[in-house]
């Protein structure tokens, strides 16, 4: 394990290691290791920790540069600071560094109301193959000078380069958070999103978990949460907004769900819950865990299929599903375990990957298997 | 005037006029090929006047396969070509340096699919931008990007320079809201990126494709996604003696933790002709007014506004007006969006529009250095712009007839755009880099930077068949100024 202490030092390892045709393995917060393939050639890993701290942060135009090793806790603790924050869910924060943040495109519950790093980092610089550091972006909230390499290393699962600084935009901390729990049958859970689709309020959040997933999840809570019956799904309702707004949108959608096929609906002061929802997606336990993305509207049909013993837990109106389980369920891009569904853009990325990394240097394997 | 320099052909072009004709025409159809000079004097340039170079010929293509055909035509023949959408970008991004096809896409104007259940729509490229807002209304949904240039501007070149708009202060640029797209690339090959379900694995090589000027293929279909349209809208006008007094209080709405959906700044010039053309009763006497508007859900609104309004006030705002119904509030819209449209009652015969970024707290400083480039070098500026994304848009008035003006607006422009670099921004927010702003990109960025571009470029474009000469300098990591685009004058108009 190699632990460059500043750039140059990480340049000359990218260099010595490509040159030894080896493969780099950057580390972050070691927390999501097993999301993707395994490595497929000798090599070094590089822990990126040392390449830590707050570069820039003007708060009163709601960016911060960092360097990548920086924790997200450390990040969200500055922005604090100014009553900002990041609005992305990342999973053991205290540990996760933001630029393994970016390398698998973290998000959890909140991705509903905020959207995911691609709406945030409008600012990188990387370390190449060629053992330079290079830039795209800037640090202002709208830039379209040159090609937004932000993008392509969003969800790259560190397979070109080294994520060494970001520049993200920021928000205001919302005044007030609420949420609103219910439960319901399968039979009727594809009515009751349907409705929870077309209400007037606007949720940050919309997670749908099965009774599995709800013991486990509100355990990892702490906070057990009075629901009267042990539901076959549950369904929870963010929403964080202006303190008038967040009022209203729980009243409103407790007014909406009187005729709906739900039971046990309750009200809760915070959304809380997102952190331990975000935890679960890396529960340590959990031998194979999926993700399986559908279309909004075919997700009920979708869970309901899938087998009732495994911990069932979903981005109800993003239509992203987590399965954990013995195997993986069929479609799954992975996460961890093996076999992965495969886009249709597969071969244009292979070949991006070469062109950009062209003796496969940076996770080789990871990604594509070879 | 053809004031732009064609590079000379790599390799001289080795295919016969009478035969790319035919072939065009053999992919489709008579009907959908120009080839006269007089039918193709529009297309030699774009809404950036000063470059310009005539196509050999224009093709409107119908469908994906059209576009295939098209592409394989051009490899086969060796020659370049490039796409187009309605030809209103402001930094040359449709001229066709060195010539060859000019692939134009406003035939492909279908909105194939809405899902409101899954909030998405497929449009093909050539969808105007307010045509798939139209379509939507009936569903309370709409399309967020929302240019000024709404109105002609297709949803494909919107993906092509990742647009923003007054909105996208608060609901994010183009790339916000591009859930995939349809490309054919340059050797002729289709590729579907993205879609329309959340969290493709692999590269978000959509996030790429959005914003590459059309320098990675033809975009042939797009999924966007589609947005609830607010509950409620406050909308404010701030009246102001000073700029100074202006652009403090856009500082301090956004320094005060409230993102409004939109906070347009107009100055005393801008608003004279924009009051003439629409009468809409801004007052004249103002140095700056401000169009201050927040959205969402009812409940809450009113007091974000009511701070809005605190703020403005403290900073000496003479009066905060109001939009008290949804036809004030259209008709302000309007004055906004149609402003570029009003310039020629300002009585010079030309302007050029420019576009750079600051920080946004920086605001005071940069109008303060467009004011007195605007004196040093005896021109005629107006400002309107995205003020709350720190995106100025100074518009330069001269006389094109006197070589001295127009090299005033040349160095002032430059000048400008430099400042917006000192002050740590960019030197285009949303017009994209064409072939006006190369010679800036080695200030923006080191060699390293625009070597690896190239590269990423090479994966899509090898040959820079499509679309060549744009965005990169040429030599890609060298810091040479681009050798083909000689400006001498700057653009004159917009085309809208
Ligand atoms: C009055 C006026 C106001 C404007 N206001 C704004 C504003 O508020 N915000 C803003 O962002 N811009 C604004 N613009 C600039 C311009 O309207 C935008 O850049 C717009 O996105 C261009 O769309 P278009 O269809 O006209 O594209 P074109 O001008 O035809 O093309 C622009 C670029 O996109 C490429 N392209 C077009 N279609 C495709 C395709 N299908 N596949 C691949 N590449 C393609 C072209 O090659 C070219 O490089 C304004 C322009 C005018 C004239």
């Amino acid at each position: 394990m190699e632990l460059p202490a500043n750039v140059a030092d990480l340049c000359a390892l990218v260099s010595q290691t490509r040159a030894a045709k080896h493969g780099l393995y950057p580390v972050g917060g070691r927390t999501t290791l097993d999301i993707g393939l395994p490595p497929s050639k000798p090599g070094v890993a590089c822990d990126t920790t040392a390449i830590a701290g707050v570069i820039d942060y003007p708060a009163r135009d709601m960016t911060i540069t960092v360097r990548a090793g920086t924790t997200v806790a450390a990040v969200q603790a500055e922005l604090a600071k100014e009553g900002q924050w990041l609005p992305v869910d990342v999973a053991s924060p205290e540990k996760a560094t933001l630029g393994g943040a970016v390398a698998i495109n973290a998000s959890g519950p909140r991705r509903l109301g905020y959207g995911t790093l691609r709406d945030y980092v409008i600012g990188i610089s990387f370390v190449t193959d060629d053992g330079v550091e290079v830039k795209a972006g800037g640090r202002v909230v709208k830039n379209v000078a040159g090609y937004d390499l932000m993008k392509l290393q969003i969800g790259a699962l560190g397979t070109l380069g080294v994520v060494t600084q970001l520049t993200l935009k920021v928000k205001p901390k919302p005044e007030a958070a609420g949420s609103v729990v219910f439960g319901c049958d399968s039979a009727s859970l594809g009515a009751v999103l349907d409705i929870v689709a077309s209400s007037k309020t606007r949720p940050v959040a919309v997670e749908l978990l099965n009774q599995t997933a709800w013991r486990v999840g509100e355990a990892a809570d702490g906070r057990r949460r009075p629901l009267a019956s042990e539901q076959e799904w549950t369904v929870f309702v963010g929403f964080e907004e202006k303190f008038a707004a967040v009022r209203w949108q729980v009243s409103t959608l407790l007014d909406e769900l009187k005729s709906a096929p739900v039971r046990d609906a309750a009200e809760f002061p915070d959304t809380a819950f997102c952190a331990a929802l975000t935890a679960l997606q890396l529960r340590p336990e959990s031998r194979c865990i999926g993700k399986v993305c559908v279309l909004p509207s075919k997700l009920a049909e979708t869970v309901t299929n899938l087998p009732a013993n495994t911990i069932l837990h979903a981005h109800a109106l993003s239509g992203v599903i987590w399965s954990h389980g013995e195997t993986l369920p069929e479609g799954a891009t992975v996460r961890r375990g093996a076999g992965a569904s495969q886009p249709p853009a597969w071969e244009l990325m292979r070949h991006v990957k070469k062109t950009l990394d062209t003796d496969n240097v940076f996770n080789p394997g990871r990604m594509f298997a070879d | 005037m053809n004031t732009l320099t064609p590079p000379a052909p790599t390799a001289a072009p080795g295919f016969s006029h009478v035969a790319l004709v035919a072939r065009m025409k053999a992919v489709v159809g008579n009907d959908n090929v120009l080839t006269a000079a007089a039918d193709m004097a529009a297309y030699e340039c774009d809404g950036f006047t000063i470059a310009k170079t005539k196509p050999n010929v224009v093709v409107f293509p119908t469908s994906t396969e059209h576009i295939v055909g098209i592409v394989k035509a051009c490899n086969e023949l060796g020659v370049s070509f490039l796409a187009r959408g309605a030809g209103t970008s402001l930094a040359g991004g449709c001229v066709l340096v060195g010539g060859g096809v000019m692939i134009a896409l406003a035939r492909m104007k279908r909105i194939l699919e809405v899902n409101v259940r899954d909030r998405y729509a497929v449009v093909e490229p050539g969808v105007v931008n307010v045509w798939l807002t139209n379509a939507l209304k009936p569903h309370g949904l709409h399309y967020a990007p929302d240019p000024s240039s709404q109105g002609a501007c297709t949803i494909g070149g919107n993906v092509a320079t990742n647009s923003g708009g007054p909105h996208t202060l608060k609901y994010g640029v183009t790339v916000n809201h591009i859930l995939g797209v349809e490309l054919v690339l340059p050797d002729g090959r289709v590729v579907i990126c993205g879609g329309p379900t959340e969290d493709t694995p692999g590269y978000d090589l959509t996030g790429a494709i959005v914003g590459s000027e059309g320098t990675f293929g033809v975009v042939s279909k797009v999924w966007v996604r589609l947005t609830k349209n607010p509950e409620a809208y406050r909308t404010l006008l701030g009246v102001f003696e000073t700029i100074d007094d202006a652009t403090n209080t856009i500082s301090d709405i956004i320094g005060a933790g409230i993102v409004p959906a939109a906070l347009e700044l107009l100055d005393k010039t801008m608003l004279s002709a924009v009051e003439a053309a629409f009468k809409f009763g801004f007052p004249l006497d103002a140095e700056a007014v401000v169009i201050m508007e927040v959205d969402g859900l009812a409940a809450g609104l009113q007091e974000e506004a009511d701070r809005i309004e605190g703020i403005a006030k403290k900073n000496n705002a003479r009066e905060v007006r109001k939009a008290n119904t949804e036809a004030e509030r259209m008709a302000l819209w309007k004055a906004r969006k149609q402003a570029f449209g009003t310039i020629g009652r300002l009585g010079y015969p030309s302007y050029c529009t420019q576009d750079g970024v600051v920080p946004r707290t920086k605001l005071p400083e940069i109008m303060r250095h467009i004011q007195a480039t605007a004196k040093k070098y005896k021109l005629g500026i107006c400002n309107v712009f995205h003020a709350g994304d720190g995106n100025v848009h100074p518009i330069l008035m001269f006389d094109e007839r006197d070589p001295l003006q127009v090299k005033a607006v040349m160095d002032a422009s430059h000048e400008i755009l430099s400042e917006c670099i000192n002050l740590g921004g960019s030197v285009t927010g949303e017009h994209g880099i064409g072939v006006e702003k190369i010679d800036f990109m080695p200030l923006m960025f080191t060699p390293d930077d625009l070597h690896y571009m190239v590269r990423l470029r090479t994966a899509f474009n090898p040959d820079s068949r499509c679309s060549p000469g744009k965005m990169l300098p040429t030599a890609g990591g060298c810091s040479e100024p681009s050798s083909f685009v000689g400006q001498t004058k700057p653009g004159r108009r917009a085309a809208v």
